[in-house]
C-alpha cells in the first residue's frame, strides 16, 4: 500500500493540478473574491516561487494546495487526489504526511519548546516518542539549533523561530513544501540563512512552492507564477 | 489576537458566551425573585395547614423584625415583645366572645431572676426563675400537674397570701411520700433539702433589687415532667402577685398568651384577639395569632432550615452569577488590553479601569436582570404551580434581588480590573494578558473559577436534597415512634398543644372511657389492636430480697391493656408481656432505662417492684426505644406497665391518675380513616353524650413531613438551577479558551492533527473538570451536611441518587463543554483559523 507521502504525479508529470479555481469569503455581508479562475500545473520536483501584491492571492492558493482551505469552485488535485473529494480524516493524513508548511509568522505554539514544536507532526503520524524527539532533535541541529531545543519560542529570535519552524515543515520530510513568505518578518542575514536552508530543501527532490515579496527568493525560483487580483497574470 | 482585532472596544465577549451569561443574569434574577417569593409562599402554605388543622390552643406574639429579610416565615424565634400591659390585657381578652380560656406566661427574656433563701434548709442562697402566670396557664397548655393544683382566682389578686407552683425538676428529686423508702437520694444536699416544693410547704424569698422586703410563698402544686415544652426550671406565681415582675420593661421581655376557644371556633377566636390586640396597639397591628400545636413542631423544624436553605441557595446562584460574569470579563480585558495600557500609559488610573470593566458589566447585566426580575414576578402564579408552592413576590422581594444582582456584577469587575492594572502598561498594551496561549488549562485562573462554580453548582444539589432527605427521615423516625395508624381516644382534655377540640361547654354527660367503650371500640371494622392506658407518675422502688436497698426513683405508672404493646409496637428484651390473665395481678413489665436504675434489668430471679406501697413481680423487660422515636404516650424507657385495672391495687390515695385514653391501631396504618369511623360511630353510637376526643398523635408530623418535602423539592430544584448556571459557567470556559486559541488550533490541524485528536483533548480536559469540580462539591456538601446536620440535630443524609446524579451531569457538562466549542471551531477551515478570517 502506497503512503501518502508518495508522489503519485499525473500523467503529465504535475504534483499539484489546479482547475478553474475560484475563492469566495465572506466578510461581514460582503462576498470577497479571493481567486478567480485560477488554473496552474506544478510538476512533481518543481521550485515555484508565487508572488504578487498584497491581497492578491498568494496565501489562498498555498492554502489551498495544502489542504487547509476547501475551494469554493473548481478543483484542486494534489498527488493525485482531488482534495474536496477527501473527508477530514483524509484531509489531516494529507497534511500531515504530505504537506510541509512554513508559515509567515513562524506559528510555532507558545506553550511547546522548540523540539516538541517540531515533533508536533510527528506525534500527530503516530511516531514512538523516542523517535519523535531522536527525529526532532536531528532537524533542529541541521537547521544549527541543537543547543535552543528547549526552548521556548518566546525565548528564540525572529530567526530563530523561522528555523523552528522550517525544522518542523521537514521533519516528516514532505513531499510538497508551502512557503508562505517564509523570510517576511527576517532580518537580512536571516533571509539569507532561511533562503539557503530552502535550497537544499529543493535539492533533496522536494516540491516547493513559496509565496514571495522577496525577489532573491522569486529570482531563484525555477518558476514564477505572479497572481493579481486572484488571476494568474504571468506562468 | 484573532478576536482582539475582530471586536470593537467595550464589547463584551464573544456570541455565545456573552448570549448564555446574559441568560444566566436573567435566570438568576428570576430565581431570586421566586426565591424570596416563595419564602411567603411557604408562609402561605403552612397558613393552609394551619387553618386546616384541628387545634383548641393558640398563640398570640408579634412578628419579628427579621421578617424585614424573609417576610414572616421566621417569625417564631425571639419575636415576642411588645409593650403591652399585661394587667390591662387580663381585663381585655376575657371578655372577648370566642375566647373560653387563656393562659399568660413570659417567654423566656421575661423571667426575672431572684434570690430567696429558705430557713432552716438554706445554708446559701440561691437564684431561681419566677414564671408569673395565669391560674389558667397550665390548663390551657394542657400540662397536668402531677401533684397538689393550680392557682385559683383568689389567690392571683393583688394583695392575697402568694402561692407557687414549683416545677418537676425542684420537686421530683426530693418528694417523699407515705411508703417511699426512709432515706430519699438528694440532687444537691448543701442547698435543696428533702420536702422543698412539695405542697403545702412554705419558702421565704425577698428580690434581689429589694433585699429587705421578704416574701412568703406557699407551694399549692408541682408540675410533671414536661420535656420540651419549656417550663422545667422555673417556679410559677400568679401573674397578679407581684407587681415588680408582671410588667416587661420597655418592651423587652414579653408575653406569650395561650388561649382557648369557645366550641373549638378557633378562627373566630383568634380574629377576636388579633383584632383586640392590634386594636390596643395601635395601627401598626404587630400581633399575630398561631395555633400552638402546628407552632409547636412543624415552626421548630421548618423556619429555622427554610429560611437558612432558601438564603444559602440564593446566596449560591449569586456565587455562581458572579463566577461565570469574572470569566467573561477577563476576556474583555484580555481583548481591550491594547486600549487599557493605551489609557494607563497616558495616567488613567486603577479606578477608571475598573470603571470600564463595571460599565462593560452592567452594560451586559442590565436588562437581562431586569428581565429576569419581572418575569419572576410576572410568571409567579405558574412557578407556583410548577413548584407546588404559592409564589408571592413583593416589592421587597424585587427590591433585594436588584441590590443582590447589582452587587455580585460590581464584585465580580473586581478581579478582571486587578488584571490589567497588575501588569505595566506597556506589557498589556503588547497583549501579555492572554489566558489560554501558552498554558496547560489548568494554570488558567479561570479554570479555577470554573472548577468552584461546578463544585458550588453539585454541592446545592447535593447539600439541597441531603438536607431534605435528612429532616424526612427525622420526621420518619419520629412518625415510625407515633406509630401513622394509632387512633387516640381520650378525654376533653387540652394537652401540651397536642390535644384537639374544646372542653365539653354543654350538659350532657361525657362518655366514660373504660373497658366497655374499648370493646365496642375494638370490634370496629379496620382496628388491629386496643388498649385502654392510664397513667401517673409514681415513686418505684425495687422490692424483695433482690431489691433491699436500692434506689427509689420517680417513674411513670402505665396501666395497660394487653394490646398496648401492639398499638404502639413495643418490644421485649427479657420476660414476657401483660396477658388477659394479669388483668387483677400485680404483674408489672419494666421500661429499660427504669430497669437498669433499679438494678432489676434482666435479673433470673423474680424481681419486685414497691409501687405506692403494693409490691409487683416483674414478668418482662422492654427493649430501650430507638433514638429519634417520640412516645406521645408515656416514655417507654423510664415506665412502669402494669395491668390497667391493677391500678386500684396501689395503696397510695395521693397518686392520681393523669391521662386516660384508648389507643387503636388502624389495620393498614390509614389513621385518618380509622379516625373518621371511630367519630362516626362515636356520634352515632351515643347521641346523648359529651363525646371523647379523637385524634392522631402522628397527625402532625405527617403534616409537616409533607410540609417539608414540598419545601425540600423546591430547594433540590433552585439547587440545579445553581448547577445548570455552573454548567453554563463551563461551558463559557470553553467557548472563551477555544476562542482564544484558535490559531493554535488551526497549526495543529495545519500539522496533522485530526478532528478526533483535538476534540479528544478537549473533552478530556472538560472531563476532568467537571469529575474534580464535581468531588469537590459533594465533599463540601458532606461538610456541609455534617455540620449542619449536628448542629440542628438530623440525620446526615448523603443521597447516593443525587450524589450520582449531580456528579454525572458535572461530568456530562464537562464533556459537553469540551466538545461543543471545539468542534464548532475545528469544523472551520485550518487556513482560516490561523488567519482569524471566520471568527466565532
Amino acid at each position: 500500500m502506497r503512503s501518502s507521502g508518495d508522489i503519485r504525479p499525473t500523467e503529465d508529470g504535475s504534483v499539484v493540478v489546479l482547475r478553474d479555481v475560484t475563492k469566495v469569503y465572506r466578510k461581514g455581508r460582503v462576498d470577497v473574491h479571493a481567486l478567480r479562475g485560477v488554473s496552474l500545473e506544478i510538476a512533481s520536483g518543481d521550485h515555484v516561487a508565487i508572488t504578487g501584491p498584497s491581497g492578491s492571492g498568494k496565501t489562498t492558493l498555498l492554502n489551498i494546495i495544502g489542504g487547509l482551505e476547501p475551494v469554493s469552485g473548481g478543483r484542486c488535485i494534489v498527488n493525485g487526489r482531488d482534495l474536496s473529494r477527501l473527508n477530514d480524516h483524509q484531509l489531516s493524513v494529507f497534511r500531515n504526511r504530505f504537506v510541509g508548511f512554513i508559515f509567515q509568522s513562524y506559528n510555532l505554539l507558545p506553550e511547546l519548546n522548540a523540539w516538541q514544536n517540531v515533533a508536533l507532526p510527528l506525534l500527530y503520524a503516530g511516531v514512538p516518542a523516542r523517535e519523535r524527539y531522536r527525529k526532532a532533535m536531528e532537524a533542529l541541529e541541521r537547521l544549527g539549533l541543537g543547543e535552543r531545543a528547549s526552548h521556548l519560542p518566546a525565548e528564540l529570535s525572529g530567526g530563530e523561530e523561522q528555523r523552528v519552524a522550517i525544522a518542523r515543515a521537514l521533519v516528516v520530510r514532505p513531499r510538497l513544501v508551502l512557503a508562505d513568505e517564509p523570510t517576511g518578518n527576517l532580518d537580512s542575514r536571516a533571509q539569507a540563512e532561511v533562503l539557503s536552508y530552502l535550497k537544499e530543501l529543493h535539492q533533496t527532490g522536494a516540491t516547493l512552492v513559496i509565496a514571495t515579496h522577496n525577489p532573491d527568493i522569486s529570482d531563484s525560483a525555477r518558476r514564477v507564477v505572479r497572481l493579481s487580483d486572484g488571476t494568474v497574470v504571468s506562468s | 489576537m484573532i478576536a482582539r482585532r475582530s471586536r470593537p472596544p467595550g464589547r463584551l465577549g464573544l456570541p455565545l458566551p456573552h448570549f448564555l451569561t446574559w441568560v444566566c443574569f436573567l435566570v438568576s434574577a428570576a430565581l431570586l425573585v421566586t426565591a424570596l417569593g416563595v419564602e411567603g409562599g411557604m408562609k402561605g402554605r403552612l397558613e393552609e395547614a394551619v387553618a386546616e388543622a384541628p387545634a383548641d390552643v393558640f398563640e398570640v406574639f408579634r412578628e419579628g423584625t427579621r421578617s424585614r429579610v424573609l417576610g414572616d416565615l421566621v417569625l417564631i424565634e425571639g419575636c415576642y415583645q411588645f409593650p403591652l400591659s399585661v394587667r390591662e390585657l387580663l381585663q381585655e381578652l376575657p371578655s372577648l366572645a370566642g375566647v373560653a380560656a387563656q393562659g399568660i406566661g413570659p417567654t423566656a427574656p421575661a423571667v426575672r431572676t431572684k434570690r430567696f433563701e429558705k430557713e432552716p434548709f438554706m445554708t446559701t442562697q440561691e437564684a431561681l426563675d419566677f414564671l408569673p402566670v395565669t391560674p389558667d396557664y397550665f390548663a390551657v397548655r394542657g400540662i397536668p400537674l402531677a401533684a397538689g393544683r393550680s392557682f385559683t382566682t383568689s389567690e392571683a389578686r393583688d394583695g392575697a397570701p402568694v402561692a407557687v407552683v414549683g416545677c418537676h425538676g425542684h420537686w421530683w428529686p426530693q418528694q417523699t411520700h407515705p411508703g417511699d423508702p426512709p432515706e430519699t437520694v438528694k440532687i444537691s444536699p448543701d442547698d435543696l433539702k428533702a420536702h422543698e416544693f412539695v405542697p403545702g410547704d412554705t419558702l421565704t424569698f425577698r428580690l434581689e433589687a429589694t433585699s429587705s422586703r421578704e416574701y412568703t410563698f406557699t407551694i399549692v402544686g408541682t408540675l410533671p415532667e414536661t420535656g420540651d415544652l419549656g417550663v422545667d426550671g422555673y417556679v410559677f406565681v400568679p401573674i397578679g402577685a407581684l407587681p415588680h415582675v408582671d410588667e416587661p420593661e420597655e418592651g423587652r421581655g414579653g408575653f406569650r398568651f395561650w388561649c382557648q376557644p369557645h366550641g373549638g371556633e378557633l378562627e373566630r377566636a383568634m380574629a377576636d384577639v388579633q383584632a383586640a390586640l392590634e386594636e390596643y396597639n395601635g395601627p401598626d397591628g404587630l400581633v399575630r395569632c398561631m395555633p400552638s400545636r402546628i407552632s409547636q413542631f412543624v415552626f421548630r423544624t421548618l423556619s429555622k432550615t427554610s429560611a437558612a436553605g432558601l438564603l444559602a441557595i440564593s446566596g449560591l446562584a449569586l456565587l455562581v452569577l458572579a463566577g461565570n460574569l469574572v470569566a467573561l470579563l477577563m476576556l474583555h480585558v484580555v481583548n481591550n488590553s491594547p486600549g487599557i495600557g493605551v489609557r494607563r500609559s497616558l495616567g488613567a488610573p486603577a479606578l477608571a479601569v475598573f470603571g470600564e470593566v463595571a460599565l462593560a458589566a452592567l452594560r451586559l447585566a442590565a436588562l437581562p436582570s431586569l428581565l429576569g426580575l419581572l418575569a419572576g414576578a410576572a410568571l409567579s402564579p405558574w412557578t407556583g404551580r410548577l413548584l407546588g408552592e404559592s409564589v408571592r413576590p413583593g416589592l421587597l422581594s424585587l427590591t433585594l434581588s436588584a441590590g443582590a444582582v447589582l452587587a455580585a456584577t460590581l464584585l465580580a469587575a473586581l478581579y478582571p480590573a486587578s488584571l490589567a492594572v497588575s501588569l505595566p502598561p506597556g506589557r498589556v498594551m503588547r497583549g501579555a494578558l492572554p489566558l489560554a496561549i501558552g498554558r496547560p488549562f489548568w494554570v488558567d485562573p479561570r479554570t479555577f473559577i470554573v472548577l468552584l462554580l461546578v463544585a458550588v453548582g453539585v454541592g446545592a444539589v447535593v447539600t439541597a436534597a441531603g438536607v431534605g432527605r435528612g429532616v424526612d427521615a427525622g420526621i420518619e423516625a419520629y412518625l415510625a415512634g407515633v406509630g401513622e395508624g394509632v387512633v387516640e381516644v381520650k378525654t376533653p382534655q387540652p394537652g401540651m398543644g397536642l390535644a384537639p377540640g374544646a372542653p365539653s361547654a354543654g350538659p350532657a354527660a361525657p362518655l366514660p372511657i373504660d373497658d366497655r367503650l374499648l370493646a365496642r371500640l375494638a370490634g370496629l371494622s379496620g382496628v388491629e389492636a386496643s388498649t385502654l392506658a392510664l397513667s401517673m407518675p409514681a415513686t418505684v422502688a425495687p422490692g424483695g430480697p433482690s431489691g433491699e436497698g436500692g434506689p427509689a426513683v420517680t417513674a411513670w405508672v402505665a396501666g395497660v391493656s394487653p394490646g398496648y404493646m401492639q398499638v404502639w409496637d413495643l418490644r421485649l428484651s427479657g420476660g414476657r408481656w401483660l396477658e388477659e390473665a394479669d388483668q387483677d395481678s400485680p404483674v408489672a413489665v419494666v421500661g429499660h432505662s427504669l430497669a437498669r436504675q433499679l438494678g432489676i434489668e434482666g435479673s433470673e430471679a423474680p424481681a419486685e417492684l414497691v409501687i405506692g406501697g403494693t409490691t409487683f413481680t416483674v414478668v418482662g423487660w422492654l427493649e430501650p426505644r430507638q433514638s429519634g422515636v417520640l412516645d406521645f404516650a408515656v416514655d417507654r424507657d423510664n415506665a412502669v406497665f402494669i395491668p390497667h385495672r391493677s391500678l386500684t391495687l396501689i395503696e397510695d390515695s395521693r397518686y392520681q391518675v393523669t391521662s386516660l385514653a384508648i389507643f387503636l391501631r388502624a389495620a393498614d396504618r390509614d389513621g385518618a380513616g380509622l379516625a373518621d369511623e371511630v367519630t362516626r360511630f362515636l356520634r352515632d353510637r351515643y347521641p346523648g353524650h359529651t363525646l371523647p376526643q379523637v385524634r392522631q398523635p402522628a397527625g402532625d408530623l405527617s403534616q409537616a413531613q409533607l410540609m417539608q418535602r414540598r419545601t425540600y423539592r423546591v430547594f433540590t430544584l433552585l439547587g440545579g438551577l445553581v448547577l445548570a448556571m455552573a454548567v453554563v459557567g463551563l461551558v463559557n470556559l470553553f467557548f472563551l479558551r477555544t476562542s482564544e486559541m484558535r490559531r493554535q488550533i488551526g497549526v495543529r490541524r495545519a500539522l496533522g492533527a485530526t478532528l478526533r485528536r483535538i476534540v479528544l483533548r478537549h473533552m478530556a480536559e472538560g472531563a476532568v473538570l467537571g469529575t474534580a469540580g464535581g468531588a469537590l462539591g459533594v465533599m463540601g456538601s458532606w461538610v456541609v451536611l455534617s455540620a449542619t446536620g449536628r448542629a440542628l440535630d438530623w440525620p446526615v443524609v448523603l443521597s447516593a441518587p443525587w450524589i450520582g446524579g449531580a456528579a454525572a451531569l458535572a461530568l456530562a457538562a464537562g464533556i459537553l463543554g469540551g466538545l461543543v466549542p471545539t468542534l464548532s471551531i475545528c469544523r472551520q477551515p485550518p487556513g482560516g483559523l490561523i488567519r482569524g478570517r471566520t471568527p466565532l
